[in-house]
């Protein structure tokens, strides 16, 4: 019998590769289904508007798009809300392809949404029960984001100590107001990025 | 189990590659109607502009009881208390 991590781990994987088959058995994909049913796709535009909400698991997640560059479609963007009302923190984002495909995670600089910045020590605790939940037609959506996050936790706890081990020297010793300009560096947004493809994680799991 | 499990993986993955290959790709986002796309451009440059793209969405605001409850405090003509 597998170990119960295993188990979990197969089990998520399993829900990671499953949500999008069925997208893909009805001819459709991640990529249509993230945009919640919106007739239109905006750059900037959140999918859906309000984003969703999970207030009960204090998580959160929407859809987006910057640029028209193929191969990113879109990606969602993932946070945990902190201890304070209006108060979050970004955990991670996730890009998908024009076919609804995983490419890459990613950690992103303070500016980028506004968070609340916590250090990495303080974040993989919510990284490790982070899930996701909300009905209608984004509960597949967020099932899937829920798994995706489980299976790939590793590596997010290692982009967001990378995002820490990046910085930690621009920081160290310097002014408030030198802390402050890196964090709102415009020339910085991306910090830490892994791939996020599904067929060699997978192989991971399967001997 | 672990290997029925391992199998199954395999499966499901191998049916999701040839049927994710037959998906039409998605359309890519386009830039907003007319006014929409003067506004996104200008927020790169413009320091009053959304500073923060990715940011959560912010709660809208409950407007006003505007005559809902014309005597209530919440009327802005009523005197202070």
């Amino acid at each position: 019998m597998a170990p119960p991590g295993i188990s979990r781990l197969h089990a998520s994987a399993q829900t990671a590769l499953a949500v999008p088959l069925r997208y893909a058995q009805a001819g459709s994909s991640l990529a249509h289904a993230a945009l919640a049913g919106a007739r239109a796709f905006e750059v900037f535009r959140h999918y859906p508007g309000r984003d969703v909400v999970d207030a009960a698991a204090g998580t959160r997640f929407y859809y987006h798009a910057h640029r028209l560059d193929e191969p990113e479609h879109g990606h969602f963007h993932l946070f945990v809300h902190g201890e304070q009302p209006g108060e979050f923190m970004h955990l991670a984002a996730l890009s998908l392809d024009v076919r609804g495909q995983p490419l890459r995670w990613f950690t992103t600089n303070r500016w980028v949404t506004g968070e609340h910045w916590r250090p990495a020590a303080q974040l993989l605790p919510r990284l490790r029960r982070w899930q996701v939940q909300t009905g209608g037609r984004l509960a597949p959506v967020a099932c899937w984001l829920s798994a995706m996050v489980a299976l790939y936790r590793d590596e997010l706890a290692q982009l967001l100590r990378e995002r820490d081990a990046l910085l930690a020297p621009r920081l160290q010793g310097r002014s408030r107001a030198d802390r402050e300009a890196l964090f709102e560096d415009r020339s910085l947004d991306v910090i830490s990025e892994c791939p996020a493809l599904l067929a060699p994680k997978i192989a991971q799991l399967v001997p | 189990m672990a290997k029925t499990s391992a199998n199954t993986l395999a499966q499901t993955l191998s049916a999701l590659m040839v049927a994710s290959a037959l998906v039409a790709p998605a359309a890519q986002a386009a830039t907003p109607t007319a006014s929409g796309a003067a506004a996104t451009a200008t927020q790169a440059a413009n320091p009053c502009g959304p500073s923060n793209p990715c940011g959560p969405a912010k709660k809208k605001k409950k407007k006003a009881a505007d005559g809902a409850n014309p005597c209530g405090p919440a009327n802005p003509c009523a005197p202070k208390k």
